[in-house]
């Protein structure tokens, strides 16, 4: 049912979603170089979970591939390094805001990210992915993976392109920690990530019997990359520059070796492009007149224009005529992924409330007016749900419980029944202190009354609005499920703004779906309360 | 067990501070929402008209939207620095800050929300029913800070994300205990937080408040 005063406070969102907007346009002035060189210092968004490209060693000092190419970037522009821990999944974003000048994050130069920044040419390394099996899982080709169930990092390139071809059904969680342990977990039978990464992982004791057969897919370069408002500029230069040079000078393929990076063809072959000289002595590979490397030295056959029919068109047209980039509207991939998000995020609501009001209700009567050790630990086992942020208890079932069940008894936890049973069990413990403290007023003028199935409806006066209160924050709450891989709207949205950047829209589009749903929930309480309550047969259900 | 145990000691500074996180970013979240729930609960009690209306709206909506999501449109949207115009200050706004406000929010539609209430209890001369807005709003606290632990996704190095840092430096042996001890940290500040609710509503001082309240009422009407 849309009133008007619905429509009216959809039309505030949308003057209070401009404030914000206007608010956070930034103030800048000068070019990044300039700025660079003015402060004195660069800031470099640096991996710390990608080894040998960039990890954290015993000492806490980020290292690997990565960082000596920053140090020498910083060495070259004469000014201080600091490095700036990302992830995969808000790198984009902390260049985008600002809040890193450079990305040098084992980034994949793809025309996606293309639009979304800057990549500065030549790369300085390659990148392919591949898939890390679980013992005795492995197979050795990219089409017997098919319907697969496989672990990835949300906001990695390859996710899309790679689900899409092979038809995998992935896994995303949002740190690379949070995929090895559901891989060793058995919540999916491999692991997909970057080849370089996984050699690594492999070599770890507890990853010892995990292979990897299947060949090298998606090569590709990797580059630094630059705020998109800085193509052409100063920086992407004199970066382009450094980059050229160390080509040149067999610095990259040298500290490849150095850190035992195993694949060396993408690098030994450019090394040769970028030292070829023509007759006059002088390098093939310059700058020619616009600024630009001479065409032959660029890799830029991956950056191609996609195929266009249908409401994809429609999408496209706005996109050009507006400069308003609605994705998950027009592309069929973007917009599948956002309506599975509104429905894991609807079972996850109903299935959270069912189990909290059974729960809730059920605990409540029959712990009422009774006494006893049995009892005690009842009250305190609903307490600890009620008081410990629904987060942790994830962490604790999913990986802690879920990790040990594996390990012991082969049983593979359910991420779904892990978030829907924690949201539940939080919320149970809300409806259970509900009901007691309705039982305990009823009691100040009816001394007898003991809480039981089946006068449950006479609390209704006391225990309502709480309980409603409660559901209302349970519908509010299941975004947390993202953390283990549910692919509720909030996982949905970061893979949307990793893959193509579109942060406002999103987020916006984000907020206000959260908003109908609360919404669309609230209502349905307010109904069934209306509905359900003046029968007191509500205890029997 | 004895091992565990002192594996647990060795990092309970270190989780501590993390927790110190936790508890800064609950009071700094209830006091911004609270003053600003209170500005808006000002604008519908006394002003009115549209701008009443504007504040009605702004209170419902952020009811409706989640924490979280809230938390990451913050960090989304908001500079992580800027130049204040015309000068050559640079502000800095830390991740911590952006996860304030938005956990602010929760504090705010509430404590608008339960002051228009609380007002209006009072216009009627039930003293009683307009002071439950301090019990009330004592709980909101405990709210936010549970979900305080949200901050964690967006990289604030408090209890939680604290806890992931241990367990990825030791190996994933210790995630139960981990997890479980930290729980307690919640649970038991949560427990010590309720029992100062219980004793704060049955003090002299909230008697001596209603009493003040009611003359004041007296001499109004």
């Amino acid at each position: 049912m849309l009133n008007n005063d619905f429509l009216k406070t959809l039309g505030l969102i949308g003057v209070c979603l401009l404030t914000l907007l206007t608010g956070a346009a930034r103030a800048s002035d000068g070019t990044a170089l300039d700025n660079i060189l003015r402060k004195k210092v660069i800031r470099v968004g640096v991996k710390t979970d990608f080894s040998p490209y960039n990890s954290i060693n015993s000492k806490g000092e980020i290292v690997g591939f990565e960082s000596d190419v920053a140090e020498l970037i910083a060495k070259s522009l004469n000014v201080n390094l600091a490095k700036v821990s990302i992830t995969t999944e808000n790198r984009f974003q902390k260049l985008e805001l600002g809040e890193v000048d450079i990305l040098l994050a084992t980034v994949g130069d793809t025309a996606a990210r293309r639009q979304i920044a800057t990549a500065v040419e030549p790369g300085y390394n390659e990148t392919s992915v591949n898939v890390l099996f679980r013992p005795g899982q492995s197979v050795d080709t990219w089409g017997k993976l098919r319907q697969s169930t496989i672990c990835a990092v949300q906001g990695a390139y390859f996710n899309k392109p790679m689900s899409e071809r092979y038809l995998l059904s992935l896994q995303t969680y949002k740190t690379v920690r949070d995929a090895h342990l559901a891989l060793q977990d058995g919540q999916c039978t491999g692991f997909l990530y970057a080849t370089a990464a996984l050699h690594n992982t492999q070599l770890q004791a507890v990853f010892s019997g995990y292979a990897m057969p299947l060949p090298n897919a998606l090569i590709t370069p990797m580059a630094i990359f630059v705020a998109r408002n800085e193509l052409d500029g100063a920086l992407d230069r004199a970066l382009g520059d450094i980059l050229a040079d160390l080509h040149r000078s067999g610095w990259l393929l040298e500290a490849n070796n150095k850190w035992g990076i195993a694949s060396t063809e993408w690098l030994t072959a450019q090394q040769h492009i970028w030292s070829e000289k023509d007759e006059h002595d002088e390098y093939v590979c310059t700058r020619n007149t616009t600024g630009h490397w001479t065409p032959a030295c660029r890799s830029a056959e991956y950056v191609s224009s996609d195929e266009v029919t249908g409401v994809q068109a429609v999408g496209l047209w706005i996109k050009e005529q507006l400069g308003v980039d609605l994705n998950f509207i027009y592309d069929p991939y973007d917009r599948t992924q956002f309506l599975t998000g509104v429905v894991y995020t609807m079972l996850l609501i109903a299935c959270s409330i069912a189990i909290s009001l059974v729960l809730g209700i059920g605990v409540a009567a029959l712990v009422d007016g009774r006494r006893g050790i049995g009892i005690g630990a009842l009250h305190a086992v609903m307490a600890y749900g009620r008081l410990t942020p629904p987060l942790l208890m994830m962490y604790l079932i999913f990986f802690g419980m879920g990790g040990w069940a594996m390990r012991d008894y082969g049983i593979k936890l359910s991420a779904f029944a892990v978030a829907a049973f924690c949201s539940g069990y939080y919320t149970a413990g809300l409806v259970m202190r509900a009901l007691l403290e309705a039982a305990t007023h009823i009691r100040t003028y009816d001394p007898g009354f003991v809480l039981r199935l089946n006068n449950l409806g006479r609390t209704a006066n006391y225990a309502t609005w709480p309980v409603k209160q409660a559901l209302i924050n349970l519908t509010k709450q299941t975004m947390i499920a993202s953390a283990i891989a549910i692919p509720e709207l909030l996982s949905a949205s970061s893979l949307l703004i990793a893959e193509k950047g579109n942060i406002f829209l999103t987020m916006t589009m984000l907020l206000i779906t959260f908003f109908l749903i609360t919404s669309l929930w609230t209502r349905i309480f307010n109904y069934m309360e209306k509905a359900l309550l003046p029968t007191p047969t509500l205890g029997q259900s | 067990m004895m091992e565990t145990l002192s594996f647990l000691l060795t990092w309970t500074p270190f989780l501590l501070q993390g927790f110190m996180w936790n508890i800064l970013i609950a009071i700094c979240a209830v006091s911004l929402g609270s003053l600003m729930g209170a500005g808006l609960a000002w604008m519908r009690v006394k002003q009115g008209g549209k701008l009443g209306l504007f504040a009605e709206r702004l209170s419902a909506f952020l009811r409706g939207v989640p924490t979280l999501a809230l938390i990451f449109y913050a960090v989304f949207m908001l500079p992580s620095e800027f130049t204040v115009i015309g000068t050559e200050w640079t502000v800095r706004i830390p991740q911590w800050v952006k996860a304030v406000i938005g956990l602010s929010a929760a504090p705010l539609s509430f404590t608008s929300e339960s002051l228009v209430v609380a007002y209006r209890a009072w216009s009627r001369g039930d003293i009683g029913a307009a002071l439950l807005f301090i019990p009330t709003w004592i709980n909101v606290f405990l709210i936010s800070f549970v979900a305080s632990s949200a901050s964690s996704l967006v990289g604030v190095s408090e209890l939680v994300s604290r806890c992931n840092t241990v367990i990825a430096a030791t190996g994933t042996g210790v995630m139960v205990p981990v997890y479980i001890y930290c729980s307690f940290y919640f649970v038991i500040t949560s427990l010590l937080f309720t029992a100062l609710i219980k004793r704060f509503k049955d003090s002299v001082f909230m008697r001596d408040v209603h009493r003040r309240l009611s003359l004041a009422h007296q001499r109004a009407a």
